[in-house]
């Protein structure tokens, strides 16, 4: 009986193990605080037909704001590429179908994560989705981030940062700030070239970027609109509340 | 002894007999010769007079042609690119005539029938015997191998028949040829003007006050020094024959000499002249004196004077002339902003004296606050204003400049409660004057801020208001505005409330929504309104395309800022950028575009600053009508305050091409007549006037472009630097900026690049670049196949702009800034040139060639060559006692003759003087 009854205890201990198992080492996800944002620095119709497909669930409507993140999305499940998909309708039975048309890997250790939506051009469009750290420690207050959608390799200078700039993101970088005051707002240097290998550096724009006591700039160069020699500047500022010490 | 007594009185007889015939045989051989003699006398004198009478119809077919104010003179071969049997004939248009036939060719042959001998038909110079050659073939050359150094450039003209009728000669019952004549009539307008030497390193220097008693609109020559030594800087020196004469250099070799030269043989005594072979290359390229009558072609009269500015034409440009810079130091000065008073004048738009507003924008924000639960808004107005000067910009706090924004839409603000209001959002904002008391020129400045605009080092804060209306909305999370489209965004600037400039650009904004949330401040922003001027030094230099304009301009609309940059979109919401500093206007350096005059005007070229509602109209291609007022006005600078100035007092004036003439029956003349716009040019006479239908290259390479040894500037005040073949866009404030004017193949701040051309006084021209510019300058006049008629149809028609172009002159600049201030541009030439510019000539060579013929034998027994230097003046031909009134603008059917054409040297030549 004893024995019966140490077996019996050994299997539960086992089977309690082998259950406790896998949820200790789920347990970071138990408090998965996770999300994500959506953005677009260009305009599209695309938009307003796109949808995160949220697991099981529904698919989870996006809304796009036009100078700033929307609002956090939670993932669904663990971290894998973020789905998303465009919704269809059949006209005949109203019966809802769903493409998926871009996907975006989960940053890397991010909790918080920005993705950014472009068009690639073409005859038929494709809707193209990038997933960035959007964290603090990634994306601290103060600081720019840059997110070249060019396609070519840019060389920048901000605030004390001067450097190239990848496709994509770039890292951070801390601008000074002469005042606390929330309503002032200053300026860095900021300025954009191109290492042309016939013609040398030549200087695409220069100005400033705005200084922002209480938030952080992710700047956006796009490539010139049709007609124009300029390329284009979006400026995408916030200001996350930053956790509790 | 009886014998020889005899014999010797027959000796005596015999020879005494010997010594009368020896005497009668003498007398009468002294008696041959002195007949002889008598007789040669006369032929030469009848060949004389048959070479006067050559003379005096060629000085009346002047007279007859080119008498009248409405006509123009150019070389034969202006009117074809290709070979001529004899280029060097001078033709008269009058003004009516647009066809490359002239009125008259000026040569012998064409006394009846004015085109009979034209440049096609008459001989050729490229053979023949010098000097003359007699018979029923008979030529002379008026024009030989001792004035010029190649065969084609001789002159050889048939002798025209002298004919006497019959009856008239005893023995002879038919008409026989008695003598020949023959003329040639050199233009000497279109030739460069030796003797003209720099007045103000001449003994007889300009010093005298002319301040005393001005009211600040005079110089005192005496004192200001500064602003003697910029005279050289308004214009031409003086004619470049160094040029043409590689040795000689008028400033050292020739200052004393070179005012007493009467003709180009003189110019071989000079030290180190010239040789004679280096003169006879140049007998078509330079002139002792050439001068001109003040005329208004187009309108036959004489010209009016600008330096009387009681009648100058129109308020701006009297607001101009009687601008004056506060002097800082020696070449630095400053103005402070002064509104226009007639900001819509269209023909000769009032610019006002200020910065120019040439980006502006603001962009807003909403949120929930979450302080008080009420919707707030927020703006940030960026301003970028440049100092478009040659000077420095000083801003007085007591009239600081405001920037008034309107033409925001209605922005209706929602909140998810039930809070709704509506709004337009008005701005106002002063700028700093304490901060910014002190533009430099050229200057570019981004400020920023609400209600208070400061220096971007700086800024003012953001304006944080509640939405006017909005209530306490606890219920609510999110803000949503909705605005309107299709506003009319205005933004004026001013000046202690006077307007400076007013902006309305044609820019659309569609209409849309954002929305935001809570939080505990404003942070980013959600729309923006804007716009920014072409960053394009192109669109602001040029006057060539639609788009281009001054940007100066008081009201500027349309096509002016038609222009969105990646900055300012047609979306609001994509407007949320700060202002971009990039390219033309961008802050990092200066762009100096126009100038601000610091003493007197003495060139009309100044007018390219104010004239125009494209920048440098006047003296560009692009000026039109601007560009009449070459044909009619002056620039005589007669003083109006000085004391010990009179007419008669043999001082020179600050314009150094004019001077006073006194006519026969006005040996004293009243000053206020010299001072009066209308009658200042009956009494004065350009000189140096130079036909700007020249077609010789030397004598263009000769009027192009400034010489100086020593030129001082900010950068370089004490031992200066040497500037050659140099013009000046900004004659008055070149000492102010930083970099001098600029130089193929120059180094530092004087290198032709991009940065320096941004802000340089002007530009400098290699010898090179000289002879090229002067080759592309007469290659474009002989393309146009007649002479201009006018300096407005020469300007306007762009000969100079052309040939600037096809020498390359300004390849080395990029694109948008061949018209910058680094570059040449036609207007900077013309602005050189203006004060002895003309389209006409007056001042003519005459060679005139008479002989005797024997009506017998043919024989001819006397010839004779002479040359004659005249000159037209204000008088009329007609009646020298003419009223003023008719002598400044005669009546054609009264005075059909025009002005006078007067003798003013005269010589008779050898054959070796040919």
């Amino acid at each position: 009986m004893a024995l019966r009854f140490r077996h019996l205890t050994l299997l539960a201990v086992g089977l309690l193990s082998f259950w406790l198992a896998p949820l200790r080492a789920q347990t970071p996800s138990a408090k998965d605080d996770r999300s994500f944002t959506v953005y677009s620095p260009v305009p599209s119709p695309a938009w307003d037909k796109l949808f995160y497909l949220a697991g099981a669930k529904d698919p989870v409507k996006l809304t796009f704001q036009n100078n700033r993140r929307s609002v956090p999305i939670k993932p669904a499940g663990a971290p894998k590429p973020l789905v998303f998909v465009v919704e269809n309708i059949d006209p005949a039975t109203q019966k809802k179908t769903y493409v998926p048309v871009a996907e975006a890997a989960w940053p890397e250790a991010a909790s918080k994560a920005l993705v950014v939506f472009t068009v690639a051009g073409g005859v038929n469009p494709q809707v193209q989705a990038v997933a960035v750290d959007d964290g603090l420690k990634a994306f601290p207050l103060r600081s720019v981030r840059f997110f070249n959608t060019t396609g070519v390799t840019l060389l920048a200078k901000a605030a004390d940062f001067q450097g190239e700039v990848l496709r994509g993101i770039s890292p951070s970088h801390l601008y000074p700030v002469p005042s606390n005051n929330s309503d002032i707002v200053g300026v860095f240097p900021l300025a954009f070239a191109i290492n042309d290998s016939n013609e040398g550096a030549k200087l695409l724009f220069t100005g400033n970027g705005d200084v922002w006591p209480l938030g952080r700039s992710l700047i956006f160069i796009l490539p010139p609109a049709q007609g124009l020699k300029e390329i284009q500047i979006r400026v995408l500022v916030d200001a996350p509340l930053l956790p509790k010490e | 002894m009886r014998y020889t007594a005899r014999g010797f009185a027959l000796l005596i007889t015999i020879t005494l007999l010997a010594f009368l015939v020896l005497l009668l045989v003498s007398l009468s051989s002294m008696t041959r010769v002195e007949t002889q003699v008598a007789d040669n006398t006369k032929k030469l004198s009848n060949a004389r007079a048959n070479a006067m009478m050559a003379l005096n119809l060629a000085l009346g077919q002047l007279q007859k042609f080119a008498g009248p104010d409405k006509a123009v003179t150019a070389r034969a071969d202006i009117i074809s690119a290709g070979a001529l049997t004899q280029p060097y004939l001078t033709g008269i248009w009058k003004t009516t005539n647009t066809t490359s036939t002239p009125d008259i060719w000026l040569v012998s042959g064409n006394e009846s029938s004015p085109v009979a001998k034209t440049p096609a038909n008459v001989l050729s110079p490229a053979t023949g015997t010098e000097p003359v050659v007699d018979g029923a073939s008979g030529y002379v050359f008026l024009v030989g191998s001792n004035s010029v150094v190649a065969n084609d450039q001789r002159v050889r003209l048939d002798k025209q028949p002298i004919t006497a009728a019959a009856g008239t000669i005893p023995g002879l019952t038919t008409a026989a040829t008695i003598g020949n004549y023959a003329y040639w009539v050199g233009d000497e307008g279109i030739k460069a003007s030796a003797s003209l030497i720099n007045p103000r390193l001449a003994a007889n220097t300009i010093a005298y006050d002319n301040a005393t008693g001005s009211g600040g609109q005079g110089d005192n020559w005496s004192t200001e020094t500064d602003k003697r030594d910029r005279l050289d800087q308004m214009q031409l020196a003086r004619p470049r024959l160094e040029h043409l004469f590689t040795s000689f250099n008028p400033d050292t070799d020739g200052l004393t000499g070179l005012p007493n030269v009467r003709s180009n043989a003189q110019l071989l005594l000079m030290t180190n002249s010239p040789t004679t072979g280096q003169l006879k290359a140049q007998f078509y390229s330079i002139t002792p004196l050439s001068r001109a009558v003040l005329v208004d072609l187009p309108n036959g009269r004489l010209k009016k004077d600008l330096s009387d500015i009681t009648a100058s034409p129109d308020p701006a440009i009297l607001k101009y002339q009687q601008t004056r810079l506060t002097p800082t130091d020696v070449f630095n000065s400053y103005y402070t902003p002064v509104a226009a008073s007639v900001p819509t004048a269209t023909t000769y738009p009032v610019y006002s004296l200020g910065p120019v507003l040439t980006e502006v924008g603001v962009r807003l924000n909403f949120y929930i606050s979450t302080a008080d639960n009420t919707v707030h808004y927020t703006y940030l107005v960026e301003a970028e204003l440049w100092n478009p000067y040659a000077a420095e910009l000083r801003l007085s706090p007591a009239s600081p400049l405001t920037l008034e924004i309107s033409g925001l839409p209605a922005i209706t603000v929602t909140t998810d409660g039930t809070t709704n209001q509506t709004f337009t959002p008005a701005i106002t904002a002063t700028v700093n004057a304490a901060a910014t008391s002190t533009w430099t020129a050229g200057q570019i400045q981004v400020f920023r801020g609400s209600t208070a605009l400061e220096p971007l080092a700086s800024p003012g804060p953001m304006s944080n208001q509640i939405v006017p209306g909005a209530t306490t909305d606890p219920s609510a999370t999110t803000v949503t505005a909705s605005y309107g489209g299709s506003i009319a965004l205005k933004a004026v600037i001013k000046v202690g409330g006077n307007v400076l400039n007013t902006i309305t650009p044609p820019v659309y904004f569609g209409s849309g929504s954002v929305s935001n949330g809570m939080a505990a401040s404003s942070t980013g922003w959600l729309m923006g309104y804007g716009y920014t001027f072409p960053e394009d030094l192109y669109v602001v230099t040029s006057g060539l395309s639609g788009n281009t304009f001054d940007p100066r301009m008081p009201v500027l609309t349309g096509a002016n800022t038609n222009m969105f940059s990646a900055i300012w979109t047609e979306t609001p919401a994509n407007n949320t950028a700060p202002i971009g500093t990039t390219g033309t206007f961008g802050s990092g350096s200066a762009l100096t575009l126009y100038d601000l005059p610091r003493q007197e005007i003495t060139s009309l070229g100044m007018l390219t600053h104010i004239i125009g509602a494209k920048s440098y109209s006047v003296g560009n291609n692009w000026g039109g009508a601007a560009n009449s007022v070459f044909d009619e006005y002056h620039v005589s600078t007669v003083p109006r305050f000085a004391s010990t100035w009179t007419p008669e007092s043999g001082l020179p004036l600050p314009n150094r091409y004019a001077s006073v003439y006194h006519p026969e029956s006005t040996p004293l003349i009243a000053l206020p007549d010299l001072q009066s716009s209308t009658t200042s040019a009956r009494y004065l006479l350009q000189n140096g006037a130079f036909n700007i239908n020249s077609t010789s290259v030397e004598a263009w390479s000769a009027v192009l472009g400034s010489k100086f040894a020593a030129w001082k500037y900010a950068m370089d005040p004490a031992s200066g630097i040497t500037l050659e073949n140099v013009f000046l866009r900004m004659p008055h404030g070149a000492q102010q900026l930083a970099n001098p004017p600029l130089l193929s193949g120059g180094s530092g701040t004087s290198a032709l690049n991009d940065v320096n051309a941004r802000n340089t006084s002007g530009r400098q021209l290699t010898s090179a670049e000289i002879t090229a510019l002067a080759t592309q300058i007469v290659g474009q006049i002989r393309s146009h196949g007649r002479p201009f008629l006018s300096l407005q149809e020469f300007i306007s028609g762009g000969s100079i702009f052309n040939a600037i172009n096809i020498a390359s002159i300004n390849n080395a600049l990029g694109p948008t800034k061949i018209f910058g201030p680094g570059a040449l541009t036609q207007a900077d030439v013309i602005g050189s040139m203006a004060p002895f510019i003309t389209a006409r000539s007056d001042t003519f060579l005459i060679r005139s060639y008479g002989d005797v013929q024997n009506p017998v034998t043919g024989t001819v027994e006397g010839r004779a060559w002479c040359e004659a230097l005249v000159q037209r003046l204000p008088d009329l031909a007609d009646n020298a006692s003419a009223p003023i009134a008719d002598v400044v603008a005669p009546n054609p059917v009264t005075y059909s003759s025009g002005r006078k054409f007067k003798i003013i040297s005269f010589r008779w030549l050898s054959a070796s003087d040919i």
